[in-house]
């Protein structure tokens, strides 16, 4: 078992260096350092700034102490845009994208799995074939146009009618600072609840597709048919056989979907002007603030890496099948 | 989107069918029957056709259906409404100010005479009178412009007074007779200073179309074609740049989806096939690949390129000019979803009786893989083509949002992002004419790849590819 | 089971958003709004940009500042009174205000803010020189002191050999008479010198606290300023209290206010203890639509109204605010930017560069070519000033009505074509296609289709590279952008700054970006740069200005105008973008919110 985790990381371990390096490479191709400097750049101001900016070291040089600094937790290293630590720029932007992105993640798997559920159990009738149309007339359209017209209806049109404005038209408040419940929520619904909602329905199209496909593919399996044949109610054999069975697609779907939460709705936050992750990460590319997209990206790699190991070890366990060599 | 499951096609069956062959030739084969027998997939296919087609009509250097002068250049006001629809007061008279300011420019100019003969959006030109006519009319027509301002100026301030009555009206539980009165009144003054702003406003376009006659004929079918979808907000034919719009959508649909298939094919293809140490290092490349979200590659990718500072020789433009970023930063994600499928397949058909005689026999590594086993995942190229397709074009929008997209041409996610202004004071058309065009071209992908799915591999899960 | 928790949880949450928003608390607070991210640091030493001018005025001050009631002077601030010219300008005399405090702060001792003194002002002069501080704003005072150029120079390589910075090491220009007294000698007169003590980049800051805070001194502002800052949440939002041991200043004399501005109620406040506010909060927005809401919500005191709304809130013909505005008391002031928008031409280029009469035809025909005005109309809804040369409006030495007579100010196509055939090229004939850069971004692309089409008409092609910011900078420095479009915000108000662009010493990569140069120019240049205002100046910069409009070098010039909207309750409130200190003037009046 144990040799099979090693093994593991084993394997992920250069997948992460890798990453790192070509990030590195890349950002670096370009110089940043003109472009940093305002109107009156002289050479030497920017021969300064080079120096200032780490970036007169060897390429391989800040690769290793990006990775030693990386390697220790360490994020003391000064963002180039900001008068901050990377660690003051990147941490506090996770909860922002926490409170889009799990309550979106919770609330169009429910919705969608009621949704696939529906149409397996109604399969070939007449609102099985309307709900699959509508999934895939929803696909259709581009997920900037659901932003837009969210926020014209959610934020404007819905204001301009009720006379007090529920959705805020863009912008975030910390909302975990309040003590009491209520208010933190109404802060919370008011910044957040409307890209939460246009992030379901956009993702509602491909999830309801998916969760019908499993339910149905269990739906038509053998056990089922047995199990109906045995006598078994409708209800029980639905809830009993062919969801439990497909719970494991299902988990496996929002597991692997799980370490992109972090990193947020980039498109809303930009839209929404929400300060998380996705927007930090937009911004330090633009702003070429290398050691934020650094770390940032490496985050995002050593989660991603970790829970694909944490993944396959508890299939590993689960399922006897999946061969420890 | 059967959910019959159907036997038909087990991968031996397949393959006995290629043995067979040649009997029936490529309309026999049970996967294409069944494809061809889904109507909308059919009608799908079509309407995919008279994109490409119009694509390539509009890029022929020969044909040059909608050159991009044509989509670029000034038709009209800003932000007029399409189908003709009647705009609002105020709108309209934005629009007759707009005409009366251009031909005012002109006439300022150095040699008017000159500025006139230039003063043109598209067919709708200045009518051929004397200067001096010009000018009498110019000045008339702003005498109008500044009648209708004050006229609309006192119809604004009476529906202020009758807003602030109202409220009065409200607030006490019985209002004077005297107050009730007093607010008829204003009602009907309102009504006589609306009609008056209508009857001006009436007049001043008479004035301007006299001044601008709508050509007619062919040119003034043209000029309507022009306008039928409306102007964005400068000036610019909508439905044109619309149209030009399939064209670019098309160009990166292309070229993304068949550099990644052919990457991810030969790759996934290598992998499966020879197996190995190629077949790790593939997979170590793209879990690589795979373990960044989408997104960040795609931006990070696309800043990188367009920061380059190289002239293109070919083309003459500077790299950020030309679509050869939004080009990498798709190719550099979308190889992996091929070279995954193709990986598969190709691993399932190694292990196959008939390739393994193949290889018995004394075919070579590489016969075999390019003779049984490529042939046997077209049908997965063909799905993985339309899907790509597809995310290259909204993924298109999202770059083009972000400033990262196509530069000096208009595309549809250039449309929608400049809609966003528009659509917040209501004016839906840009978004909705963008939306129209991406909406069928994906809708026809997206139907098109669900039934090949169905034809070749029913039971295969939806959404999984 | 989740299903229905999720469900409760979902209505209790709309329920609980249709309640209502969240309470605003209710102070004599005014909430501004900064356009962008913000600023990136509030150390004056590292800080460039508006924003960062912005916000590090609250905290930190100057030893002068631009006068409210007049932005084309300066008064003194940490002064007791104006400096002493000595030695014919070589000299300057200054004596500190008394009794000016640091903010209280924990790195001074028993946390009590110490006093101003000389020291802290070269202290504060010196860390321009450091490199550490990335030299950005160095060439403020390049060239300027006696002795500061050879201080940089040594500590910066005592750093390299791995010594440290020596902040005691003497500058010989620097003469400290006392605590409060000291003298500065300048290398020659230069008027400039005291424009530069207006910029926020020589504010004075404590030694004690860079020390202690290190890197994190950039957020960690500790100054003289009117505020303390309260919170900073990069990129969204900055809120700025009332400091309590403000030093003694208060609101200009209704005497110095001028008629107009009396009449707006300006002066009303004349002799009150500044900062009146006890609050500012600061909200960054990037995209333009949420300010223009705001502030029709009526929350924001004022806004720099997007060129994009201008339709909406004034009538674009008439120019006249509309009615509902009007209506709500909002009154606007239209804030004439020293603004340059100009296109250039690479006078070391082959083609369009030279000084031969020919070349000049070329570029003069270009020129005559163009017509800034459809510019204008087009692009900054007819917003901006057309002018000649390159003073821009508001300064010595603009020209009357932005014209000078003999210009080449298009458009005038009869004579564009009778130079360009006088160049050599009948109809454009055997001229190259000339290579236009300019960055993009904004409208720029819709901007250079139209100079393509301009130009087009006397037969003068363009081959247009859209290129970033970055690389257009790089480009021009490298001079082989042979014409190209950029704009000049001039920095202090004063036609030396724009003039300096032409002086031949500043050439690429310094300021002067068409590598112009001429004897002459110079000559007069190193004239005028010595000499205070007065009519004598202001002749040799219309002198100057008539060399650079003969020879050519650029197209130009466009100022932008910014219309600036302030709610009725924002008293006291003249925006301005000259400097941003004048917020410590603000009051409002909440009866009428």
């Amino acid at each position: 078992m144990w040799s099979y985790v090693v093994r593991r990381v084993l394997y992920n371990v250069p997948i992460f260096l890798v990453i790192v390096l070509i990030l590195m490479a890349l950002l670096r191709i370009n110089d940043p350092v003109a472009a940093r400097l305002g109107k009156v750049a002289s050479a030497e101001a920017i021969a300064a700034e080079r120096e200032r900016m780490g970036l007169n070291r060897p390429f391989l040089r800040q690769y290793a102490e990006f990775l030693w600094d990386f390697a220790r937790m360490d994020f003391s290293e000064r963002s180039w845009d900001q008068a901050q630590t990377v660690g003051q720029v990147v941490f506090p932007s996770v909860v922002p994208s926490l409170s889009i992105t799990v309550p979106a993640l919770a609330l169009s798997a429910c919705v969608s799995i009621v949704i696939g559920l529906i149409a397996a159990a109604n399969r070939g009738k007449f609102i099985d074939r309307a709900l699959m149309l509508g999934a895939v007339l929803g696909m259709c359209v581009s997920y900037l146009v659901y932003i837009i017209l969210g926020q014209k209806f959610g934020a404007f049109w819905l204001s301009e009618r009720l006379g007090t404005r529920i959705f805020a038209v863009q912008g975030y408040e910390d909302w975990t600072t309040w003590s009491q419940p209520l208010n933190a929520v109404r802060t919370w619904a008011h910044y957040c609840l409307l890209p939460v909602l246009i992030s379901v329905v956009v993702t509602m199209g491909y999830d309801t597709r998916f969760y019908r496909a499993v339910i149905v593919e269990q739906a038509t399996s053998d056990y089922v048919r047995t199990a109906r044949a045995k006598g078994c109610g409708e209800r029980r054999v639905m809830f009993k056989h062919i969801l439990r069975n497909a719970m494991i697609p299902i988990i496996t779907r929002i597991m692997i979907t799980l370490p992109f939460v972090v990193v947020g709705s980039l498109l809303l936050e930009i839209f929404f002007g929400i300060p998380g992750m996705g927007r930090t990460l937009y911004n330090s590319i633009i702003n070429r603030d290398f050691p934020v997209t650094q770390a940032v990206v490496a985050l995002l790699a050593a989660i991603f890496i970790a829970s694909n190991i944490l993944t396959d070890v508890l299939y590993a366990v689960v399922d006897p099948r999946v061969r420890l060599s | 989107m059967s959910d019959r499951p159907d036997r038909s096609k087990q991968p031996t069956d397949l393959l006995a069918a290629r043995a067979g062959q040649r009997p029936g030739g490529f309309f026999e084969q049970p996967g294409v029957r069944k494809f061809v027998r889904n109507r909308p997939a059919v009608g799908a296919l079509a309407v995919i056709t008279v994109f490409l087609l119009l694509a390539l009509l509009i890029s022929m250097p020969g044909v040059n259906l909608v050159p991009l002068e044509r989509a670029t250049e000034r038709v009209g006001p800003d932000a007029v409404p399409g189908f003709f629809v009647r705009a609002s007061d105020e709108k309209r008279a934005a629009f007759a100010a707009f005409w009366v300011r251009e031909l005012d420019k002109s006439l300022r100019a150095s040699d008017p005479e000159r500025a006139l003969a230039a003063l043109a959006f598209a067919e709708r030109r200045i009518a051929p009178l004397e200067l001096g006519a010009l000018r009498d009319r110019l000045a008339e027509a702003q005498a109008m412009l500044d009648d209708l301002d004050d006229a609309m100026g006192d119809a604004e301030d009476a529906r202020f007074d009758l807003e602030d009555l109202a409220e009065e009206l409200a607030s006490e539980d019985e209002p004077s007779d005297e107050l009730r009165e007093q607010e008829r009144e204003l009602r009907e003054e309102l009504s006589g200073m609306e009609s008056v702003v209508r009857d001006r406003l009436a007049s001043l376009e008479d004035t301007i179309e006299g001044l601008y006659p709508t050509p007619e004929g062919r040119a003034g079918f043209v000029y309507r074609v022009r306008l039928l979808a409306g102007t964005d907000g400068q000036g610019r034919s909508l439905l044109l740049r619309a149209v030009y719009s399939i064209k670019v959508a098309v160009q990166i649909g292309v070229v993304t989806a068949l550099l990644s298939v052919f990457v991810g094919t030969l790759l996934g293809a290598a992998a499966g096939y020879i197996g190995g140490p190629v077949d790790h290092a593939v997979v170590w490349l793209y879990s690589t690949i795979s373990s960044i979200p989408y997104i960040v590659w795609l931006v990070v990718v696309a800043f990188v390129v367009r920061e380059i500072n190289w002239t293109v020789p070919i083309l003459h433009k500077q790299l950020n000019q030309t679509l050869f970023p939004v080009y990498a930063a798709f190719v550099m994600n979308f190889w992996v979803g091929p070279c995954r499928v193709i990986r598969g397949e190709a691993l399932k058909i190694r292990g196959l009786d008939y390739v393994q005689a193949a290889t018995a026999v004394g075919c070579g590594r590489w016969r075999v893989l390019l003779r049984h086993v490529l042939p046997n995942t077209t049908y997965l190229v063909f799905i993985n083509f339309s899907l790509l397709f597809v995310g290259a074009i909204k993924g298109e929008v999202i770059l083009s949002f972000l400033g990262l997209g196509v530069q000096g041409q208009p595309s549809w996610g250039i449309m929608i992002r400049d809609s966003q202004p528009e659509v917040v004071v209501g004016f839906f058309w840009q978004l909705g004419i963008a939306t129209a065009f991406m909406f069928v071209l994906v809708l026809a992908f997206n139907i098109v790849s669900d039934a090949l799915q169905d034809a070749f591999d029913p039971k295969h899960v939806a959404g999984e590819a | 089971m989740s299903m229905r928790t999720v469900i409760v949880a979902c209505l209790i949450w709309c329920v609980a958003a249709i309640a209502g928003a969240a309470a605003q608390p209710a102070t004599k607070t005014i909430a501004l709004p900064m356009r962008t991210d913000g600023p990136k640091s509030l150390d004056p030493a590292a800080g460039s940009t508006t924003y960062d001018n912005m916000a590090t005025v609250q905290f930190y001050e100057t030893l002068l500042q631009v006068c409210y009631y007049d932005e084309s002077r300066f008064e003194p601030l940490l002064l007791a009174a104006m400096p002493e010219r000595l030695d014919d300008g070589r000299r300057y005399r200054f004596r500190l205000k008394e009794g000016v405090r640091f903010h209280d702060d924990a790195c001074f001792p028993g946390g009590r803010g110490r006093t101003v003194t000389a020291d802290d002002v070269f202290y504060s002069w010196k860390r321009l020189t450091d490199k550490r501080n990335g030299l950005k704003n160095w060439w403020l005072l390049e060239d300027t002191i006696v002795g500061l150029d050879a201080f940089k120079e040594a500590q910066n390589a005592a750093l390299d050999a791995g010594g440290s910075f020596d902040y005691d090491a003497p500058v010989e220009g620097f003469v400290k008479l006392s605590d409060l007294e000291f003298e500065v000698v300048l290398t020659k007169p230069v008027f400039r010198f005291l424009w530069v003590l207006t910029m926020f980049q020589s504010s004075v800051v404590p030694r004690e606290a860079v020390e202690r805070y290190g890197q994190d001194f950039a957020s960690r502002p500790v100054g003289t300023g009117p505020f303390v800052l309260r919170e900073w949440v990069p990129k969204q939002k900055l809120i700025a209290e009332r400091n309590p041991n403000y030093h003694a200043c208060t609101y200009p004399e209704a005497s110095l206010w001028s008629e107009e501005d009396r009449a707006a109620g300006l002066a009303e406040a004349e002799g009150q203890r500044v900062p009146i506010a006890d609050r500012i909060e600061f909200t960054m927005y990037v995209p333009d639509q949420p300010v223009w809401l705001e502030f029709q919500q009526g929350t924001l005191g004022y806004i720099e109204l997007p060129f994009d709304y201008f339709s909406q809130a004034f009538n674009p013909r008439t120019k006249r605010m509309n009615a509902d505005l009007r209506r709500r008391g909002v009154a606007y002031r239209a804030v004439p930017q020293l603004d340059m928008i100009f296109r250039a031409f690479n006078m070391d280029d082959p083609v369009v560069g030279g000084y031969t009469e020919d070349r000049k035809k070329l570029r003069k025909a270009i020129s005559l070519a163009m017509d800034l005005q459809e510019f204008n109309d087009a692009f900054y809804s007819g917003l901006c000033v057309v002018y000649d040369g390159p003073i821009p409006p508001g300064l010595d030495g603009h020209p009357e009505g932005g014209r000078v007579p003999g210009a080449p100010r298009g458009p005038d196509l009869e004579l564009a074509r009778r130079y360009l055939a006088e160049a050599g090229y009948p109809d454009g004939r055997g001229l190259p296609t000339i290579r236009f850069y300019t960055s993009q971004g904004g409208n720029n692309a819709d901007q250079v289709e139209l100079l393509r089409r301009q130009l087009g008409r006397i037969g003068v092609r363009i081959d247009v590279q859209l290129v970033d910011f970055s690389t257009l900078i790089d480009l021009v420095n490298k001079r082989s952008a042979p014409m190209f479009s950029f704009a000049w915000l001039t920095d202090y108000p004063d036609g030396e700054n724009n003039l300096a662009l032409f002086y031949g010493p500043n050439e690429s990569p310094g300021s002067n970006h068409w590598n112009y140069r001429n004897p002459e120019f110079d000559a007069l240049y190193e004239r005028a740069v010595v000499m205070g205002p007065g009519p004598e100046r202001t002749a040799i910069y219309e002198q100057l200005r008539n060399i650079v409009i003969d020879d050519c070098p650029m197209v130009g010039s466009l100022a932008r105008t910014r219309y600036y909207l302030t709610q009725p309750w924002l008293k006291n409130a003249r925006p301005t973008e000259r400097f941003w200190s004048w917020f410590k003037y603000l009051d409002v009046d909440d009866s009428k919110r």
